[in-house]
């Protein structure tokens, strides 16, 4: 509980716009790939004619550490039973989707990526005429993996600066009109795609310099405190001869465990 | 005993990977459907826990066993077999997204792209594709008749001159149907009979489309309907080296691919 409360603060420190994708890419509503949702707010039973509310409730899906080197298009891991039998007891199953390698192009970074697929990835991609628009289009609790993440932060970056194709300016400015709606300020687009500890970070060198520049609020004290030292220190000089050599302590006595102690 | 002995043999089997492993190791994308569903939440209150009996599912779909749909593409240039350039084809989706889109042969067939498809056909109005080639098909066909030595079939008692309905009979002999302004004689005539001229190659050449020309090897092959004036039966006659009639054309003879059932034991050996 304490841990939940601490995290909660640490994003309230960070700015709007990663809030808001953050909670997006981690508690957003994803599309159901699993389950087939029921349509409309309520439905009537055709017998007995008794209304009742309809709330799709999702398949809990298990993310295994591959899913965060791959695109899987929401596909994951599917962990239940099956009941094969009326009178046989359940038995546990997990439902894998099948993952195959395939090369897919980005136009905007001009290269050519070996990229962990599932046959629904390949689909959507085609369906959104292109990986760029594929990944710029869908929100981020739908790619989901770090992967996925990694690309639309670098796509919307490159789309920001504008720098990307340096040796074709016509392509790229036929892309940026392309892709005129995905475009967002260069501000947000550096907080975009973060994970939290990597935001964390950032969120730290940003805060730095701040702390370490010109102290306004200094306390009063310290400033008193120095010049009282540098009062001391004169009057000392005026005052007082050099202090005659004075006989060292015996090196028995700086052993003595009990030097401190009121009873010796 | 027997049973035992049984028991043992399947004991020793589990030890290493049996087929019925390899079958379950098959994966496809499923789509599931609750046998129990979970009860209604209440309003204004949190969702209540899902149990374990509202764990257990039953597949409605299998999704990767389902046909998928075809591609449209636009092709960004010809392509043998499939179509021309500008052409929007459809395709089989795993060859259009490896062999096409890959390739940069083609590209999707959006909204955006068809219109600008549609723009610059209008701008260029001349068009070039048609003056390279006439259909999809063609280049194939030209390829096809390339490697072919067609068989020329002659009399070995009557005179005779090769003419154009000689190489018509013989290309109608071996299944293709050529028309007589498709076929172009060479400048010297040949004539017999002569025994000399006989497993000897001249060259034809056949239009297609009134487009793509291509060189056809013939060869010449006596025959009498005589039995005994025939000439002995000879095995792998139609492979390399080929004799011309003329030695001016030897080299384009040589030239030209090699027959499929020549490329096959060339291989084999």
């Amino acid at each position: 509980m304490s841990g939940f409360k601490t995290r909660i603060t640490i994003l309230n420190r960070l700015p709007d716009c990663y809030q808001k994708f953050f909670r997006e890419w981690k508690y957003g509503p994803q599309a159901p790939v699993h389950y087939i949702p029921e349509e409309g707010k309520w439905k009537r039973n055709p017998e007995t004619g008794e209304v009742k509310i309809i709330q799709n409730k999702p398949i809990p899906l298990t993310y295994p550490k591959e899913f965060d080197d791959g695109l899987w298009g929401g596909e994951a891991l599917v962990r239940g039973f099956q009941k094969r039998k009326q009178l046989q007891r359940r038995v546990p199953h997990f439902w894998f989707p099948s993952l195959i390698k395939s090369v897919l192009h980005s136009e905007i970074l001009d290269k050519r990526m070996e990229i962990t697929v599932t046959h629904r990835t390949l689909r959507l991609v085609d369906q959104h005429y292109g990986l760029d628009s594929y990944i710029l289009e869908t929100p981020p609790q739908d790619l989901k993996s770090n992967l996925g993440i990694k690309l639309k932060r670098s796509l919307l970056l490159a789309l920001a600066k504008q720098d990307f194709l340096p040796n074709n300016p016509a392509k790229r400015e036929e892309l940026l009109q392309k892709y005129q709606k995905h475009i967002i300020p260069l501000e947000e687009a550096e907080w975009y795609g973060l994970t939290l500890a990597e935001a964390l970070e950032k969120l730290g060198k940003v805060e730095q310099p701040k702390v370490q520049g010109p102290a306004i609020n200094q306390p009063l004290k310290i400033k008193f405190r120095e010049e009282f030292i540098q009062q001391l220190k004169a009057e000392q000089e005026e005052n007082q001869p050099p202090p005659p050599p004075s006989s060292k302590p015996s090196w028995a006595s700086s052993l003595n465990p009990f030097k401190f102690n009121k009873s010796v | 005993m027997l049973r035992l002995g049984f028991q043992l043999l399947g004991g020793a089997k589990t030890l290493q990977p049996s087929l019925s492993i390899r079958v379950e190791q098959i994966r496809t994308t499923y789509v599931l459907e609750r046998r129990y569903p979970p009860h209604l939440d209440k309003k204004n209150r949190p969702p209540k826990n899902l149990k374990t009996k509202n764990f257990i599912y039953d597949e409605i779909e299998n999704t990767n066993l389902k046909k998928e749909p075809d591609l449209k593409l636009i092709l960004t240039s010809f392509v043998e077999g499939v179509g021309l350039k500008n052409e929007v084809v459809t395709v089989r989706p795993n060859f259009g997204r490896f062999k096409l889109l890959a390739t940069g042969l083609a590209v999707y067939a959006s909204p955006e792209n068809l219109e600008k498809l549609k723009r610059d056909l209008e701008n260029s109005k001349n068009d070039v594709q048609t003056t390279l080639h006439s259909s999809r098909y063609a280049e194939l066909t030209r390829r096809d008749l390339a490697m072919r030595i067609l068989v020329v079939l002659v009399n070995q008692e009557n005179p005779w001159t090769i003419e154009k309905w000689h190489i018509r009979a013989a290309f109608r002999r071996s299944g293709i149907w050529v028309p007589d302004h498709a076929i172009k004689m060479g400048d010297r005539p040949i004539s017999g009979p002569n025994l000399e001229l006989e497993k000897k190659h001249f060259l034809v050449t056949v239009t297609i489309n009134n487009l793509e020309t291509t060189p056809v090897r013939c060869m010449i092959r006596n025959w009498s309907t005589l039995p005994e004036l025939r000439l002995p039966r000879v095995d792998n006659y139609m492979e390399p080296p080929f004799e011309p009639v003329f030695e001016d054309e030897r080299q384009v003879i040589s030239t030209l691919p090699l027959p499929v059932f020549c490329l096959k034991k060339s291989v084999a050996s």
